[in-house]
């Protein structure tokens, strides 16, 4: 499997297919028994290359309280920054520019307790995002947000990908979760069992039940519209889509 | 208000001039003020330098009074520190006698000045701590200790490694409680009025509570190697900031201040007590 630069791509399956563990893989947290795992083109297994490695993938766990480090929400940010040795008006501007980005500017004095979860989980991407990597690899991070900070997150990674070109992987067992992704992966039981575009996949409810997954709903909706005779083509899987794709052919 | 939320170690947040001061010339000239207090050893040296202290206090907005209400929880051990001395020191004249337990004029000296001396010591160090936020104070201990990596000393973690503890105090706290409701709950008896249940009871918290520890010590750990920190790696902090007129006036001040002491310690020789 090879994901290109500025590519958005959802990598799903139940518990225990294997995601976190290719997502650690990603970036060097684990290293290949068998196989070989390469970043632009470099090895993960190299002790060489893996400061350059995780410079260029970013890497946002599933819990935010988990990868917080500092008290104060542009500490934290700038400790990225701070590992690759900028010189501290560099960091600064960095540290501006991620918050900015994440909507966290205005909450930049404040100490990260006082943040809630969507607020901490978007800090943590700030803190990635200071880092400016060529790619962020996400492990659930939507898992213990409620919809409004979940939508937020979205969001901003589909403005990341499309405006900076930041190649996105997406780890998650929630196909709802599909965004702008414009490639969906199914992992089961370790394997890779399934690669195709989310209007390929996404509407067969059944094929992802095998792997212990569930369509999203409007995936859902808009197979059982066409069992019905309504034309709405299978690639409306957003509100937004599926509204056009009504009004139009009625 | 203020003076029931001051403890010792508590930083309380201002705008005085002690506040303002860089954290690395406060850290300083804490640990400067405190080898001064090693080195002095006669009471005239130790009111003088309590005086300062006062002086200090103020100008930070606390004063003495609530520094010193800060140090409530080290009064046993200032307490046991002068019991130890005036019941086991022997030189000089006996002073009191009740039965076996005889205090001596030396134990009685030496008492008093050890303890006066801790309290010094504690002092100044809730001074530092109420008037620099603990991030800062932990940077400031990594700048100040950066020349020694050319020795092997790594200050670079241990800075990082007090911020991270700093950091990681109030998120442990709330886990233990959530382990305590959640062992209560399920019937633990952690406000039984028996002591021995009770200790039980929070021994049985202990074991999950530090499984926890080492879990999030290990998430933590993959978290920061993910933003590229590396062990003994050079780490360049945002917050770098240049003196200012204001931290060289606190250094001449303090440096003046214990010139003072030092010649008031020449002057007193005599009532000194050798440590």
């Amino acid at each position: 499997m090879a994901v290109e630069q500025g590519e958005y791509v959802l990598i799903a399956g139940a518990n225990g297919s294997g995601k976190s563990t290719l997502a650690r893989h990603l970036n060097g947290l684990l290293l290949p028994t068998s196989g070989e795992v390469r970043i632009m083109g470099r090895p993960t297994h190299d002790p060489e290359d893996i400061m350059e490695i995780r410079y260029a993938v970013g890497y946002v766990f599933q819990n935010p309280e988990n990868q917080i480090v500092a008290g104060v929400v542009q500490d934290d940010v700038a400790f990225g920054p701070e590992n690759l040795g900028l010189d501290p008006s560099e960091t600064r501007i960095r540290v501006e520019e991620s918050l900015r980005a994440v909507h966290l500017w205005n909450l930049r004095e404040r100490s990260v307790f006082a943040l809630s979860g969507g607020e901490k989980q978007r800090l943590a991407l700030a803190g990635v995002l200071a880092m400016r990597p060529r790619c962020i690899v996400l492990d659930e991070p939507c898992s213990l947000l409620d919809g409004a900070a979940r939508k937020g997150i979205l969001d901003l990674l589909a403005q990341f990908n499309r405006e900076h070109g930041t190649a996105i992987i997406y780890f998650t067992h929630d196909l709802a979760e599909i965004g702008a992704a414009r490639r969906v992966v199914l992992l089961a039981g370790g394997c890779l069992v399934a690669d195709g575009r989310p209007a390929d996949l996404l509407p067969e409810a059944h094929l992802l039940k095998s792997f212990g997954l569930e369509a999203p709903p409007l995936a859902v909706v808009g197979e059982l519209l066409r069992s019905a005779g309504v034309l709405v083509p299978r690639r409306a899987l957003s509100v937004k889509e599926m509204v056009e794709a009504l009004c139009g052919s009625g | 208000m203020r003076a029931s939320g001051l403890m010792l170690g508590r930083y309380l947040p201002g705008a005085s001039p002690v506040h303002t001061l860089d954290p690395r010339v406060k850290l300083g000239l804490a640990s400067a003020l405190g080898i001064l207090i090693f080195i002095c050893t006669d009471p005239v040296s130790y009111t003088v330098i309590l005086a300062g202290l006062s002086l200090a206090a103020r100008a930070a907005g606390l004063g003495l009074v609530l520094l010193a209400r800060g140090l409530r929880p080290a009064v046993p051990f200032l307490l046991f520190t002068l019991t130890a001395h005036l019941l086991f020191t022997r030189g000089g004249e006996p002073l009191l006698a009740a039965g076996p337990l005889i205090m001596y004029e030396k134990g009685a000296a030496l008492g008093v000045l050890m303890t006066l001396r801790l309290l010094l010591l504690l002092l100044t160090a809730a001074l530092l701590s109420s008037t620099t936020p603990p991030l800062a104070l932990s940077d400031a201990g990594g700048s100040l200790l950066h020349p020694l990596r050319r020795l092997g000393i790594p200050a670079g973690d241990l800075a990082v490694s007090a911020s991270l503890a700093f950091r990681f105090i109030p998120t442990l706290w709330e886990e233990a409680q959530r382990l305590a409701r959640a062992q209560a709950v399920r019937g633990a008896r952690l406000s039984d009025a028996n002591p021995a249940r009770r200790i039980r009871s929070y021994l049985a918290l202990l074991v999950p509570l530090f499984t926890s520890v080492l879990e999030r010590a290990d998430h933590l750990r993959e978290a920061m190697e993910a933003r590229c920190f590396k062990s003994g790696g050079h780490r360049v902090p945002w917050r770098g900031r240049l003196l200012t007129v204001k931290d060289a006036a606190a250094v001449l001040i303090t440096g003046a201040f214990a010139a003072l002491v030092w010649l008031i310690r020449g002057w007193s020789g005599g009532v000194g007590v050798g440590s």
